[in-house]
């Protein structure tokens, strides 16, 4: 029953975020100030090329737009430790604009995973980071808009350490119960993500989003006797691939803006047939 | 645009569901690595699966794994705290009964979150007296699953 709760709780988030999409409402025009429009380079006019015919915008015309550093968290991971007791994580998420629709993009956080049932008990704690690019697909509908539809690619690292301070294997023919432990393991991970989703403006400079994300773990972090339970920021320890969501609440920092050129656009225009 | 919006929703909400698996609950993996012994004959070179009659099985100083049933296979468990287990097999009620000796070496291996830690075995010899046992073949050193078969016993052709 608590599953289902949960499960119906994350869907509902998500349903909810989507629906934000739809505010596509160029209020954020107004309610930006700090980042004022620069109208196009007035000075140098657009000439006509009466030759051809074609009307030229002008090398000079750029205008200004947003930019800044949108830092969050991941709130699907408090969802994700009231189901599972054992993976307790918090990530923070940050991105910057680098132009107009690609951002440089980090993520980072702690993990701890403590677990004990009947037959075994289990200690881990790690950090982790990832660093890649996301690339917004989102045609703009006016200049200062911020809200993104995105795919991404991330390089992740984890630095973690593991134990299983007890362990117990019980053998019903035999009747014996064999007890044992695990040392303390230090491990190193490697992985790729690829991601897709969206971040919505809701509110001026706050942000909120989802993703879809594989993980794909480049190196083995398995020994002959144990796996860990948990990679810090990658999932369950026993793949070597994962799928992750993560719904993101942020606030965007806007202390610089980007330059943007206008592209040259050539219009043509309808020959007159002589006669 | 509104079509990619529906597609996407879609398939994060089936995403969303399959996420919601924990591992610890279920124990996914078979935690039986029993030694898993086949019965056969060779008779003129021509090998042949067989069904012994009245098969009677123990581990010495054990309860019975199996009392007069006919049989093709047998599944021993072996002792994890020992590097060696000593089995009785009898095979018919009319014939002498064989003592079986497997020696190996144990390694504790983590089996998945959710069965915990299970013994693996190594099989160094298997010594057998030969009252009904013409000869002993190992098939598979390693056992980590009771599917393989790990030993094959070929007996007299009466």
């Amino acid at each position: 029953m608590t599953r289902i709760l949960l499960c119906f709780s994350l869907i509902s988030s998500i349903l909810l975020s989507v629906a934000a999409t739809a505010q596509n409402k160029p209020a954020n025009v107004k309610a930006d100030t700090t980042h004022k429009l620069i109208l196009t380079d007035t000075t140098h006019k657009a000439h006509i090329d009466s030759a051809h015919g074609a009307v030229l915008v002008h090398k000079d015309s750029s205008w200004y737009i947003p930019g800044g550093l949108r830092i969050g968290v991941d709130l699907s991971r408090i969802a994700s430790a009231i189901y599972y007791p054992y993976r307790k994580e918090f990530t923070v998420v940050a991105d910057a604009r680098i132009n107009s629709n690609l951002y440089v993009a980090f993520e980072g956080g702690y993990a701890n995973t403590p677990y004990s049932d009947t037959n075994y008990t289990y200690k881990g704690n790690g950090m982790f980071v990832t660093l890649g690019v996301d690339y917004n697909f989102l045609k703009r509908q006016y200049v200062t808009e911020k809200n993104i539809f995105y795919g991404g690619f991330r390089y992740g690292f984890s630095h973690f350490n593991y134990a299983v301070p007890t362990y117990n294997i019980k053998n019903s023919y035999w009747g014996d119960n064999l007890s044992g432990s695990v040392p303390k393991t230090n491990v190193n991970a490697h992985w790729v993500e690829l991601l897709v989703g969206l971040k919505v403006e809701v509110l001026k400079n706050f942000f909120m989003g989802w993703n879809i994300r594989e993980r794909i773990l480049i190196n083995n972090v398995k020994t002959d006797n144990m796996t860990p339970l948990v990679i810090p920021g990658f999932g369950n320890g026993a793949k070597r691939a994962v799928f992750d969501v993560q719904y993101t609440v942020s606030y965007v920092i806007p202390f610089y803006r980007i330059k943007e050129h206008a592209r040259p656009v050539e219009v043509k225009t309808k020959k007159i047939p002589k006669r | 645009m509104k079509s990619i919006y529906q597609i996407l929703l879609t398939v994060f909400i089936f995403a969303g569901i399959a996420a919601c698996e924990n591992e610890t609950k279920v124990c996914d993996q078979t935690l039986r690595n029993d030694y898993h012994i086949h019965f056969s004959r060779d008779s003129a070179g021509i090998i042949r699966d067989t069904i012994m009659p009245k098969v009677t099985a123990f581990a010495l100083g054990r309860d019975s794994i199996y009392k007069s049933q006919p049989l093709k296979d047998l599944f021993f468990q072996l002792s994890p705290v020992a590097d060696s287990s000593l089995f009785y097999l009898k095979v018919d009620s009319a014939l002498v009964a064989d003592t079986l000796k497997i020696r190996y070496q144990r390694q504790q291996h983590f089996i998945s979150p959710g069965c915990g830690f299970g013994t693996y075995f190594n099989i160094d010899t298997v010594i057998a007296t030969m009252h009904t046992i013409n000869r002993v073949v190992i098939n598979n050193k390693s056992v980590t699953s009771s599917n393989d078969t790990h030993l094959t016993l070929f007996f007299f052709n009466q």
